[in-house]
């Protein structure tokens, strides 16, 4: 699923020159699930952007699919990432203007499909996450689990291959936090890749393989 | 995709509902306003652009309109180079009435008197009817209507023809012809729409009044340019000078009439620059909408500051959006349908406006010269309003681009971690805007307040209104002077005096001692004055004495101020196309000798007393100078014992009417009521100006108020992580004070000098002889006061509604 040969992320400014992501090689097969793992400002989050088509990386291979995509240009990326990858951010990042069903429908939105389409997954999707009896609540209604929720059953709509979770369980009470890993392991198992960025040795537990990253660069790979 | 954005719009404008709302309205009359005087600027720019470029119009040598058709006649006669002329007198007021059933018809003021020559010269189109019918009638009149006339009385042109319509005084006339519309962009009548016109026999034309428009064909091959250039003069003999029923009723045969004549090309500017008419209208709708242009342009930063301010504190989302698949395009299309809802909203509202308000402007100028009744179509205001629309949705999109195109740029995953703080930048300049706007339109209106009612605002005070006049004009001593010594004769009655009272001619005024810059030449006006009338108005001679002969004057201080000439000057006049008392001093051009005046006395400002400008605005603008001449015509104005203005006024009517009922008090009226009257229409002009610009500065104050809402708003959590640490209310409070204060202290520093330059020069005293409204620093300190107490008003609300928040709920929901 992922080829990653070499990559370098350097952030430059007139002043100073940081290097977030050092020569980091590493693959992912289709259905893994890893979990990446460091002190903050190792880079774990660039990384992840990069894997998720947000950024370029400054040097290196990345492929995706086969394919490699370190250079493409952002219309590109964006084309890629449609109904390949999903995301599940730390603090949910869902629209406050739009409803459960709203916010889920989001990438089917982009994809061009239908209405009628759309609404049917999404009511599967919510039955999945069971949040139905939300559907037409607004973020601000929800509590954090069901807002993570929300954002997972956001992420896996549009049936990715790949999803990225940057620390999901961030702000979530343990009973939360529970429930989230579990829906992500369930995904997991049902065939989708899973790279998660965390914090937590428990929710690291979940994952086949932990990638260690200190200081831009990987300094041990566990598999589990 | 469409619903989606549609309902991300009004989602959106409901997250911000008031913001929107006040946008939305203030946009809204705005945009009205802004309408109007886009109208009159338009039409201004095509004023005669439709006529022939060989027809020119025929002035005075000072380019009065009004021209003595006598004299019009004759130097037809005597240029090779003029073919045909054609003659309007629009004067001619009688009742009208359709000859069938009696129906009146639409107000007469609108039916013109001209020659058979009309189409010829014009160039106008004959719609119905035969044109020979109308020149080799038998009858002693004959009539044509206007086509959009003659479709609302009779259902379509031809069925006009033959109608007979009756007319007060002349009897039945037979509509022979309809003819097209009078373009409404034209000098020819003054702005006044043509119903109808009317033809007489020569000798019949005009009888009553010798002037009026003359409008002149020249013939194939003549250069108009280097016709108009050329000043002519003109006279007729004593013989045809006593014949004539003119204007002044002249008996002396040593009298002769004549005077200078010129042409002018049709173009804007030297066209028309005609009486009060066409200045008046003018005036009045740039009062009306000149507010309305400054609300606009406060408006619109209203509308894009709240616009830039919704796109980037959207970035967040925008971001998320482009996550999950949205390109540019995409966040495009949501904006712009977002500017697109607002803009339709504000359009209705602006559309609303324009076809209920429109209607009240006309009715407010009902006793102007009656153009707006016509010429201010509904339909045309809201055609323009549209256009405007169109433009403010280009616009929106242009800047939701250019927003959009920025946010797209920034690196998406530290947007979706960052919140975003206040816009300062824009905010200063909205207050910046905002200061200088409400200054500018102050200023305006008190100008307009201290020109136009203020100058008779005395003779409201209780001594001093005991003047009363008869309104009736009289053109013959021997019909006003009976009424006079009646009056006289009545215990209550101090003073019975002739005022000349009409239309103050502008002499050329050749000063030679001026030191002030003016230059050698300056435009005046004769007021006729004599110790009797001085009397009344409780005018004294500060220094000197009465003018005796007819080339003695007096002059008032603001007169001396301005030219520095003291008793023993003498100043040189010379008039035109009037006669004057001594027959060698007629002016026949450019080479006329200039009559030279002795100063023998300096009299009150009558500036403040100004009875005997009746409310033209534009006599205000010039010196007056103080004759002693034998009055021909004018008014009856008498002054009365205090408390005894009802008696005074029943003797008045009584004289007229001797059925006089009590309370009937319609042909007296005192000197203030008369005054208030001649300056109804600005009366009317002026509250639809203030109320304009009370509209203007409320929207003004709710865009600062919306502007401050969205910037505390968008730092509700930094104040919450504030007083997390410890701050109270007091100090969140001082920390925006102290932000608004500077923002405050630049705006001033950048808004004062320019509105203060710009008031001088364009708005306040701008002509030597006006009244100066005066302003001060004191002005600016209000303007300023105000606005600082609003806005901290608005910071005490909002922050007092933040700091009751639990800190902790907000930095978690932030």
């Amino acid at each position: 699923m992922i080829e990653v040969n070499n990559l370098q992320k350097i952030f430059r400014t007139e002043e100073v020159e940081t290097w977030a992501l050092n020569d980091v090689s590493f693959n992912v097969a289709d259905g893994e699930f890893v979990a990446i793992m460091g002190p903050s400002g190792c880079g774990k989050s660039t990384l992840l952007n990069i894997l998720g088509l947000l950024d370029n990386p400054t040097k290196g291979s990345y492929k995706l699919q086969g394919v490699e995509v370190a250079d493409l240009d952002e219309n590109h990326r964006t084309d890629l990432r449609k109904g390949v990858i999903g995301f599940v951010f730390q603090s949910f990042n869902l629209i406050d203007e739009l409803n459960v069903r709203e916010n889920i429908e989001l990438p089917l939105l982009y994809m061009g499909v239908p209405a009628k389409e759309r609404r049917r997954r999404a009511e599967e999707v919510m039955e999945r996450m069971n949040i139905s009896h939300r559907e037409k609540h607004f973020p601000n209604q929800l509590s954090g689990g069901q807002q993570q929720r929300v954002a997972i059953a956001r992420a896996v709509i549009a049936g990715p291959k790949l999803i990225l979770a940057d620390e999901p369980t961030g702000n979530l009470d343990s009973v939360n936090g529970q429930e989230v890993m579990n829906l992500l392991k369930e995904l997991n198992q049902q065939g989708t890749t899973i790279v998660m960025v965390t914090h937590s040795r428990h929710d690291a537990s979940y994952a086949n393989r932990i990638i260690n990253l200190f200081d831009g660069s990987i300094v041990k790979e566990l598999p589990l | 995709m469409f619903l989606h954005y549609l309902k991300m719009a009004f989602r959106s404008l409901g997250k911000y509902r008031m913001q929107n709302l006040i946008s939305i309205v203030s946009l809204a009359v705005a945009l009205f306003c802004f309408s109007i005087n886009m109208y009159l600027s338009r039409f201004m720019i095509q004023v005669d652009n439709w006529l022939d470029d060989r027809v020119v119009f025929m002035t005075d040598v000072n380019g009065g309109s009004s021209v003595n058709f006598d004299l019009a006649k004759e130097i037809t006669a005597q240029r090779p180079e003029i073919e045909a002329l054609v003659r309007f007198n629009p004067y001619v007021r009688s009742s009208w009435k359709k000859a069938d059933d009696k129906s009146s018809i639409a107000n007469t003021d609108y039916f013109i008197h001209t020659d058979t020559t009309l189409l010829d010269v014009l160039g106008l189109k004959l719609i119905a009817g035969n044109w020979k019918s109308v020149c080799n009638t038998n009858a002693k009149h004959c009539l044509a209507l206007s086509e959009s006339f003659a479709r609302k009385q009779y259902g379509s042109a031809d069925a006009a023809v033959g109608q007979e319509i009756l007319i007060e005084e002349l009897g039945v006339v037979t509509v022979q012809a309809v003819v097209q519309d009078l373009p409404f962009a034209n000098s020819i009548m003054n702005f006044e729409y043509a119903a109808g016109w009317m033809f007489s026999k020569d000798e019949e034309f005009l009888s009553g009044r010798r002037l009026g428009y003359v409008w002149v064909k020249l013939k194939e091959g003549i250069d108009s340019e280097t016709f108009c250039n050329t000043p002519y003069s003109v006279w007729l003999d004593d013989e045809r000078a006593i014949s004539s029923d003119s204007y002044w009723n002249l008996k002396d045969k040593d009298i002769n009439i004549g005077g200078g004549i010129k042409f002018t090309t049709r173009s804007p500017g030297k066209t028309g620059k005609s009486d009060m008419g066409f200045w008046k209208f003018s005036l009045s709708l740039l009062l009306v909408s000149l507010p309305g242009i400054l609300i606009l342009i406060v408006a619109l930063f209203n509308y894009f500051h709240l616009l830039v301010n919704s796109i980037l504190s959207n970035r967040r989302e925008y971001a998320l959006r482009r996550v999950h698949g949205a390109n540019t395009a995409d966040m495009w299309r949501m904006v712009s349908t977002q500017i697109v809802v607002v803009t339709i909203l504000t359009g209705f509202l602006s559309l609303f406006i324009a076809r209920y308000v429109t209607p009240m402007i006309r009715v407010a100028d009902s006793q102007g010269p009656g153009v707006t009744q016509f010429f201010m179509d509904t339909n045309v205001i809201i055609k323009h309003t549209l256009e405007y629309i169109v433009l403010l949705v280009a616009a929106g999109l242009l800047i939701a681009w250019i927003a959009v195109t920025r946010v797209r740029r920034a690196d998406i995953s530290g947007t979706l971690k960052r919140s975003y703080g206040g816009r300062n930048f824009m905010l200063g300049v909205q207050l910046t805007v905002a200061q200088l706007m409400i200054t500018l339109l102050v200023a305006l209106l008190l100008k307009m307040r201290s020109n136009l009612t203020e100058p008779y605002s005395w003779l409201s005070k209780e001594d001093k209104t005991c003047i009363i006049t008869d309104r009736i004009r009289y053109d013959d001593r021997s019909m006003m002077d009976p009424e006079i010594s009646y009056l006289k004769s009545l215990p209550y009655i101090t003073h019975a005096v002739c005022m000349y009272n009409e239309h103050l001619e502008g002499s050329t005024l050749n000063t030679e001692f001026n030191t002030l810059g003016y230059s050698n030449e300056t435009d005046c006006y004769r007021t006729f004055i004599d110790a009797e009338k001085m009397d009344m108005l409780g005018v004294r001679i500060r220094e000197g004495r009465m003018p005796v002969r007819s080339t003695e004057i007096m002059v008032d201080d603001q007169f001396t101020e301005r030219f520095r000439l003291d008793i023993g000057d003498t100043l040189k006049v010379r008039d035109f196309m009037r006669n004057y008392p001594d027959a060698d001093y007629i002016f026949t051009g450019d080479e006329t000798a200039w009559v030279p005046l002795v100063i023998v006395g300096h009299i009150d400002n009558l500036l403040d007393k100004s009875i005997l400008t009746t409310g033209y605005y534009s006599s205000i603008q010039h010196p007056s100078i103080y004759c002693n001449w034998k009055v021909l015509s004018g008014f009856v104005v008498v002054r009365c014992l205090p408390g005894y203005q009802k008696e005074a006024k029943e003797a008045i009517a009584r004289y007229h009417n001797p059925d006089f009922n009590e309370g009937d008090y319609h042909m007296a009226m005192s000197l203030y009521d008369y005054m208030d009257q001649n300056n109804s229409i600005w009366h009317s002009i002026g509250f639809i100006a203030w109320t304009v610009a009370i509209i203007a500065f409320i929207i003004t104050l709710l865009g600062i108020y919306s502007a401050i809402s969205i910037d505390t708003t968008r730092r509700r959590r930094e104040m919450a992580v504030r007083k997390i640490n410890g701050a109270r209310k007091r100090n969140i409070t001082m920390l925006f004070a102290n932000l608004y204060v500077k923002l405050f202290i630049i705006s001033s520093v950048i808004s004062i000098p320019i509105s203060a330059f710009l008031i001088k020069v364009a708005i306040l005293n701008n002509r030597p002889f006006e009244k100066g409204a005066g302003y001060a620093i004191l002005f600016y300190l209000f303007i300023l006061l105000i606005m600082v107490v609003f806005v901290s008003l608005t910071i005490g609300f909002k922050i007092g509604r933040i700091s009751r928040e639990n800190p902790a709920d907000v930095v978690k929901s932030e």
